[in-house]
């Protein structure tokens, strides 16, 4: 006799997903599937659209990891149009890359908790080109994270 | 944690550590914020002590989660915590702990035990087409589930543009058929707060406001708070003196462009997109997109998505030209004196002739000698 269990909506993530699973005899998944039940259509939408716009539709996907959508849809741009970029604008992208990367560590808990030194320094070195001191001193993000996120317990 | 008889938000706070003066450091805060005068310092000192906590439902449509990303970003780091305390935020389902059937079960619990009474907080908006399964949640459409929520509501929050008015997923062709919540709710009071994400501190200070006045904030005839959407990107950036001085960015890295001068040509939406972007900025006061260099797109504005291509400026209106030296005016006033001595030369000239024409006989037609 099996067991079909169902988690949705999968919560703290972005986004709507639901998790299937079998469990056989001997309680082991046997199968399972998981599908994200939302589904806008942004790729219909960008049809027929300036290119140069394209990005700013692209980044919408994800309100949480928006950069990397949007570099990697001028980066399509620039494919199909066969545009070679300026070595200054590759070093701007892997800035912001890397600001991606450290932005949500304050957010998704095993993120930061699995990138928090790597994630601190790259926060420093950021922040003090940026001269954003304050930014510094409040960005811990594994330390900080349980209580300022969560709320009281129970939520 | 869901309690029939929440405490008061000043009760939470002192339980959780924060001092008294924090707490009055924050109302005074808020209510410079909000504009109002400083009395209103008081009365949000006093809806602290003495109303309970309102509990929020927050749902998630069609959406990128980009709202609540903006949102938990609040400035004031005291602001942020008191917010997750000031309100209940009792069913959030991108920061909430339970999940599956767990996470309807608090949702349908605070629909029954809190009818009338709590606020819904609506990010995202609803697929209308092939009966709504384009967004579904524990089995249910997002549709059904909003109209639910909103039954029992006392007022709506529609976050971001997509609740307010459709944002991406209702740009052209709409394959979704995503509907603004004010277009599906209309029982309800309903205040738009739109933005792509709106402003963290905007966010925050409509929940203020909500919860210390008990009303809704004035709104405009979009249903937006006129505090915050009271003026236009163009009313307060700091590049406007280059506009008015007809000094504009005319491609990417020019002269212009290196010196911080006006994108109006270059697609800016500045002066036809009312926010608070270029007095309250973002990233705790930091910048705003003009500040690095990237014209406004109008995302609070209905359909700005389709008002494209972004980066051609689609409305043409006079150049006003105002950084003229005194040479320059002089110059300009000789010439408007000359051109205006010609004109009436001309306009003489025209008016002799007019007058030479109409002296004709009557009955042959021909003009008098």
């Amino acid at each position: 006799m099996s067991t079909r269990v169902v988690v949705d909506p999968v919560t703290r993530i972005e986004g709507h997903l639901r998790v299937e699973a079998m469990l056989n005899d001997q309680n082991v998944i046997g199968d399972a599937l998981s599908s994200g039940t939302m589904w806008r259509g942004i790729e219909l939408i960008v049809q027929g659209r300036d290119p140069r716009e394209v990005w700013a539709f692209a980044e919408r996907i994800c309100g949480v990891c928006t950069t990397i959508h949007a570099l990697a849809s001028v980066r399509s741009v620039e494919n199909a149009l066969k545009i070679d970029i300026p070595k200054n604008a590759s070093i701007i992208r892997h800035l912001m890359n890397f600001t991606q990367i450290v932005r949500p560590g304050r957010y998704i808990r095993a993120c930061a908790e699995g990138l928090s030194t790597l994630a601190e320094v790259f926060a420093r070195l950021l922040f003090r080109y940026s001269g954003n001191a304050q930014e510094v001193r409040r960005f811990r993000p594994a330390r900080h994270l349980p209580e300022r996120v969560l709320g009281p317990p129970g939520l | 944690m869901i309690a029939c008889q929440p405490a008061t938000t000043s009760e939470v706070l002192e339980r959780r550590g924060i001092s008294r003066r924090d707490i009055l450091t924050f109302c005074t805060m808020m209510a410079a914020s909000l504009g109002l005068p400083k009395e209103a310092a008081a009365q949000i000192a006093n809806a602290l002590d003495k109303k309970p906590r309102i509990p929020v439902l927050w749902i998630h449509g069609l959406e990128c989660t980009c709202c609540s990303e903006s949102f938990i970003r609040s400035t004031h780091p005291i602001a942020q915590d008191i917010l997750f305390n000031m309100i209940s935020l009792d069913y959030d389902d991108t920061l909430q702990a339970a999940a599956g059937h767990q996470a309807e079960e608090i949702r349908r619990k605070i629909m029954k035990d809190y009818k009338g009474q709590y606020l819904l907080a609506v990010e995202g908006n609803a697929p209308t087409n092939d009966g709504g399964v384009y967004c579904t949640i524990g089995g249910e459409t997002f549709t059904s589930i909003l109209e639910e929520a909103a039954a029992g509501a006392k007022a709506i929050i529609a976050w971001g543009s997509c609740a307010s008015n459709g944002c991406v997923q209702a740009a052209y062709p709409n394959p979704t058929g995503a509907k603004p919540v004010y277009k599906m709710i209309t029982d309800k009071p309903v205040i738009n707060v739109p933005g792509c994400p709106p402003i963290a501190e905007v966010m925050t200070g409509v929940l203020s406001y909500i919860l210390t006045f008990d009303r809704l904030p004035e709104l405009d005839s979009a249903k937006r708070p006129k505090m915050f959407y009271g003026q236009r990107i163009h009313d307060r950036c700091y590049r406007r003196s280059y506009f008015d001085a007809g000094q504009f960015v005319e491609a990417w890295d020019d002269e212009g462009g290196r010196k911080g001068w006006c994108l109006y040509k270059m697609g800016c939406r500045g002066p036809s997109t009312y926010n608070a972007c270029a007095s309250m900025k973002w990233n705790e006061c930091v910048s705003f997109p003009i500040g690095s260099g990237h014209g406004c797109f109008g995302c609070s504005e209905e359909g700005f998505w389709d008002n494209g291509p972004f980066y051609e400026r689609l409305a043409n209106i006079p150049n006003p030209t105002t950084d003229l030296t005194a040479d320059r005016i002089g110059l300009g006033l000789t010439t408007v004196v000359a051109g205006a001595i010609a004109a009436h030369g001309v306009a003489a000239l025209a008016k002799h002739k007019l007058v030479d024409q109409k002296l004709v006989n009557i009955e042959t037609s021909k003009p008098v000698e």
